[in-house]
């Protein structure tokens, strides 16, 4: 039998959606626990490998556990508890942030932004010069 | 290796820790050794399921935790509160329907066999 790691376990209650002070806090009540029962198997003589292996064992697999935590709905955070409004929250965040959005990108790449400025610039200036010209030539070209 | 508990004894873990914190106040280790000894082994938990079922009790209000050094170590020690106790009371009358219901079905069927 596969003996419970503890990284492990919190990893995989983390995917669940497991609060993380009830995933910081059943890992330690579960280290504790490993600890009382490594003692109480030394006590009946079992070598340090062997108590060690069993209290492991004895805690049963992790599958289980993060399924017992997954069939407590008040153990996992907000946006696994209340999925709906996590939603809504998320939609109205984008909302709320899309406007903001060029805002934020010029004033976290001005080099860019001062470059795209100037070749939009040149650019306007060349098609207006070619603009003026053609408007030129059909002017004069119209009075000959 | 124990045999582990089929589908149908969901419900039973909180059950049994109710009923022991009904007794005393107790840490998770102790409360798991106390289930193995009042029930003569035949309910064996997957001893870390314990802890689910314990803080989902707390979260409901249902048990209140509290750590206390003992021997130099500090455990977390389970008691039950008023709520507690009124749930321990809903589920002790639901399952003695239930266990009713399926002990009278069972009667029948040695009824039919006879």
């Amino acid at each position: 039998m596969q003996t419970l790691s503890f990284e492990k376990l919190a990893r995989e209650l983390e995917a669940v959606g497991a609060a993380p002070s009830v995933i910081a806090r059943i890992t330690q009540e579960l280290k504790d626990h490993c600890a009382d029962a490594e003692l109480a198997a030394l006590e009946r003589g079992l070598s340090p490998d062997q108590a060690r292996r069993q209290a492991r064992e004895d805690l049963g697999s992790s599958a289980a556990i993060v399924q017992a935590v997954a069939s407590h709905p008040q153990l996992l955070d907000w946006r696994h508890r209340w999925p709906q409004s996590a939603r809504c929250v998320d939609s109205l965040a984008w909302y709320l942030a899309l406007p903001a959005a060029p805002f934020v990108y010029c004033t976290s790449h001005p080099a860019f932004v001062v470059r795209w400025g100037l070749s939009s610039s040149l650019a306007v200036c060349i098609t207006g010069s070619i603009l003026f010209a053609m408007q030129w030539l059909i002017l004069v070209s119209g009075s000959l | 290796m124990a045999q582990t508990n089929p589908p149908f004894m969901s419900g039973v873990p909180e059950l049994l820790v109710l009923r022991l914190l009904a007794r005393q106040e107790m840490y998770g280790y102790e409360i798991v050794r106390a289930v193995r000894l009042v029930t003569g082994e035949a309910i064996t938990l997957g001893e870390g399921v314990i802890y689910p079922v314990l803080h989902g009790l707390e979260r409901s209000g249902a048990v209140r935790a509290k750590r206390k050094a003992v021997n130099g170590r500090t455990r977390v020690y389970y008691s039950l509160t008023t709520k507690g106790r009124l749930r321990f009371d809903r589920l002790t009358n639901e399952w003695d329907r239930i266990s009713g219901g399926i002990h009278s079905a069972l009667g029948d069927r040695e009824h039919a066999n006879a």
